[in-house]
């Protein structure tokens, strides 16, 4: 029944490279590169198409990191939570030991995803189905507390960021009711403000402009080797636990239609966060753990999504939306029968990805040691090189000038903000989450019907109400781990 | 010295290769061959005009504009007839996926490109309501010319698998004597699905709680698992999950069952009055900015009566129950000015649209 050519293996090995480069530019998301790639394969045969489009997804969420961490600029939606930890751990020196984390976590995060897949995969998956607007409100929910270790100790200025991100997120067609909001009737508003194209603009041009501020290069003293790219026991030692529910919470997330690894990482970071005490550093300057939790989930999340694509029909993130739009262009309608029926396309599918993720580590250990070369560049060969690559991944996002517009625009923001020391992560996470927290409460209050009925279902759903007291734990944990934290310094 | 070399050399292997990656995400397929010569479908004999200086169309690849992201349905339809048109042109034609403000962002840009037919747009029925919703003064007639309609699709009516509803008559009867109480997941405000439900409150007297998703796969998904009473979808992203039992298509918005799916219940068959209303799918067609030279439009409309020719065509069609339909110049101005008409006015008068159908000189309908 299955037919294996080792030509498939050349397929996914290309895949693979392209996702990982496509990943690896600011602006290009996996969802684009897996557009290209299935029209590229527009009219092969569905296996060999399959084999080349799953190399480039498990090579594209590999790339994302490398240059979040490198340039401080994410390179994908997914690997936004690495900057937080990624980037401050490069400036402190530790680019190789970053970028060593991120690759290994990412291949166990997709080996996990990938076994659970396999072998409980289908049992689980009705459970995407339980998922109503309540739990997702309160998932995003949860996301955005994130902003309070975001802020950085700065928390009224970090909720002013936040506040911002999730007024530029209302901008353009409102959900629900399909009008017009703060437009101000331009066109360049009517679309909405893209959060890719305003995150390349926060993280990536506002440090253009902030390096072209200072006068000092680059700072990369160290001559890495390829095997400096191999984490080192210790630090593997120290993030095992995090990788774990990093995991499961990746995998869990991905498997839910409408929400990917981008609110997997984020919500994966948010947990680590409040269950790890003692991180080498503080989260948000350079701790093993913040890289280490948003990389596995990321990963994790693409067995999840394609869990959900596989045994329901339905896509779980807009990457396995993508593909199940290849199976439509192959005049295959993709369905819960369909993976009965057709059930060699679900081995293919796993056997392709396992040989991805591996493929995608090894071309990713390479992939990052070219980059820390190309950091050891002068500034002036560097910071140019960094603006065209912002400018060009914004108009690729949507083939739009408007994005190149708000991606500058954005920048100037990021910029001003850290001049007067708000902290900018905080804009961008209103900016994703905010359209998502507001969609997902008035779908609840539209389909409860009254306030009073909408609070209840919080309590009698039970998914709901276990997010609900996960959620409430987490705060409790977290204020409880602040005050003790407060006591062991006030004692030293 | 070296280094400096390596350098440049390296810095502009990047600057190539992502400009390279950002040109590829515009699906750019290698032109086809020249086109094996297809003996022309024998045409109505209509008066040849004299010898016309020669058409130099196209010299260098099209761009379609899709409005949605890819995968989409109209994406998927634009991805079945566009290959087949580029086999027939001869040139490269590239699908540019600009999602956004109901495809109105997309619709921009080529109304503001040049007109010189290299620039198409790719466009669906939520053009028919951009006015009355206020997303965009524009309109499928008044600001572009519709080269041809290639398809419809069928909307369909579908509760959850364990739903107590067996017929769309007791779903129906039911939102008759509890107005408000069933929830209907739609795609979003004023799509298809939306104003398929608005039909049933208009003309039957249902009246339901509308819960837009964003978009169908999402619809579908709270349908499946019985986070709302009911959802009108597509019959094509619904069949699987309706053959498999993970939801119940009761009926289907037509007057005739939908060919291999004879179970599906027309809904006109339920309700007789709703016959001159349905079948009420979206359509689907690629338009030009309003400036484009005669001449390069009629190469296009007769190219695309060729692409619909093909067997592959309509192979696609069935594997995906899209209704094929073939309208062009008059015939396409006809067809999409009544069918704006009435999304328009039936979106206005049931109060989900803040613009008046009128201000925009759109007809009541009969």
């Amino acid at each position: 029944m299955i037919e294996f050519e080792l030509i498939y293996i050349l397929y996914i090995f290309a895949g693979c490279v392209i996702g990982l480069v496509m990943g690896a530019l600011p602006g290009l998301t996996v969802t684009m590169t897996i557009v290209l790639v299935v029209s590229l394969t527009f009219g092969w045969a569905m296996i060999p198409a399959l084999a080349f489009i799953i190399g480039a997804f498990a090579g594209g969420v590999m790339g994302g990191s490398i240059s979040a961490i490198a340039l401080n600029i994410p390179g994908t939606a997914a690997a936004v939570s690495t900057v937080f930890d990624g980037y401050p751990m490069k400036l402190k020196g530790e680019a190789n030991n970053a970028l060593g984390i991120s690759l290994f976590v990412s291949l166990i995060g997709g080996i996990f995803g990938l076994a659970i897949l396999g072998l409980v995969g289908p049992l689980l998956g009705k459970i995407a189905l339980k998922f109503g607007p309540q739990e997702y409100f309160l998932i995003t929910l949860w996301g955005i507390t994130l902003v309070a270790v975001l802020s950085q100790g700065k928390m009224t200025k970090g909720l002013i960021a936040a506040f911002i991100g999730i007024f530029v997120g209302m901008i353009g067609m409102d959900p629900i009711t399909g009008l017009m909001r703060f437009t101000l009737g331009s066109k360049v508003l009517s679309g909405g403000i893209n959060y890719i194209a305003a995150m390349i603009g926060l993280f990536g041009m506002k440090e253009v402009l902030t390096q072209l501020k200072r006068s000092k290069t680059f700072k990369i003293d160290e001559n890495y080797k390829i095997k400096d790219l191999f984490p080192k026991k210790e630090i593997i030692k120290r993030i095992a636990p995090t990788m774990t529910w990093s995991a499961v919470i990746g995998w869990i997330i991905g498997l839910l239609p409408g929400t990917g690894g981008d609110i997997g990482s984020l919500v994966a970071y948010g947990a680590t966060k409040s269950i790890v005490k003692n991180p080498n550093r503080p989260f948000g300057e350079g701790s093993y753990e913040g890289v280490a939790a948003p990389e596995t989930a990321n990963d994790a999340a693409i067995g999840g999504a394609l869990t959900t694509m596989l045994t329901l029909g339905i896509p779980g993130d807009s990457i396995t939306a993508v593909i199940i739009g290849a199976f439509y262009m192959h005049g295959l309608l993709p369905g819960p029968t369909f993976m009965i029926t057709e059930k060699r396309y679900f081995y293919y599918i796993l056997i392709f990805l396992a040989i991805g993720i591996v493929f995608a580590y090894l071309s990713g250990l390479l992939g990052a040691n070219i980059m820390l070369k190309v950091l050891k560049f002068p500034k002036w060969a560097l910071v140019p090189t960094i603006t065209m690559l912002c400018i060009i991944g914004s108009y690729a996002l949507q083939n739009s000038i408007n994005d190149v517009i708000i991606m500058t625009f954005f920048g100037f923001i990021g910029y001003l903000f850290e001049k007067c020391e708000y902290p900018v992560s905080p804009i961008v996470l209103g900016i994703i989450l905010g359209p998502m927290i507001e969609t997902n409460f008035r779908q609840a209050l539209i389909s409860a019907g009254s306030v009073s009925s909408l609070l209840m279902s919080f309590i009698t759903r039970p998914l709901a109400l276990a997010i609900l007291i996960l959620v409430v734990a987490s705060f409790v944990l977290q204020s409880f781990t602040v005050k003790s934290n407060k006591k062991s310094e006030a004692e030293n | 010295m070296k280094q400096i070399k390596t350098l440049c050399l390296v810095l502009a292997l990047i600057l190539t290769a992502s400009f390279g990656f950002s040109g590829c995400t515009q699906q750019t397929q290698t032109p086809a061959p020249p086109p094996a010569p297809v003996p022309a479908p024998a045409e109505p004999a209509a008066p040849q005009e004299p010898a016309k200086p020669e058409l130099k169309y196209p010299e260098r690849p099209i761009n379609a504009v899709v409005g949605f992201s890819a995968g989409g349905p109209t994406d998927v339809i634009a991805r079945g007839i566009v290959p087949i048109l580029q086999d027939l042109v001869g040139e490269g034609i590239a699908i540019t996926n600009t999602p956004g403000a109901a495809s109105a962002t997309a619709a921009v840009s080529v109304k503001d490109a040049k007109a010189d037919g290299y620039t198409l747009f790719f466009g669906s029925e939520i053009m028919s309501v951009w006015q009355t919703m206020g997303t965009m003064d524009m309109s499928p007639t008044r600001d572009f010319i519709p080269i041809k309609l290639v398809a419809e699709a069928t909307p369909v009516l579908a509760v959850p698998p364990d739903s107590k509803f067996e017929s769309a008559e007791q779903l129906i009867q039911y939102a008759i004597d509890h107005p408000g109480e069933l929830r209907i997941a739609t795609a979003g405000p004023a799509t298809v699905p939306h104003i398929s439900g608005l039909l049933l409150e208009q003309y039957v007297g249902a009246e339901f709680t509308f819960v837009p998703f964003q978009g169908g796969g999402p619809a579908i998904t709270a349908v499946m698992g019985s986070q709302v009473d009911a959802t009108i979808e597509m019959v094509q992203s619904m069949v699987e999950a309706h053959k498999g039992g993970n939801l119940k298509i009761l009926a289907s918005f037509t007057n005739e069952p939908i060919p291999g799916l004879d179970d599906i219940v027309p809904i006109s068959s339920v309700y007789p009055v709703l016959k001159d209303y349905v079948p009420y799918g979206p359509y689907f067609g690629l338009f030009a900015p309003l400036e484009t030279p005669d001449d390069i439009i009629q190469f296009l409309k007769e190219k695309m009566t060729e692409a619909m020719a093909d067997p592959r065509w309509s192979e696609y069609c069935t594997k995906l129950y899209l209704t094929q339909i073939d309208y062009d110049e008059e015939a396409a101005y006809e067809y999409l000015e009544k069918w704006t008409s009435k999304a328009a006015w039936l979106l206005y008068e049931t109060g989900a649209a803040p613009n008046s159908p009128e201000d925009f000189g759109i007809k009541k309908p009969e």
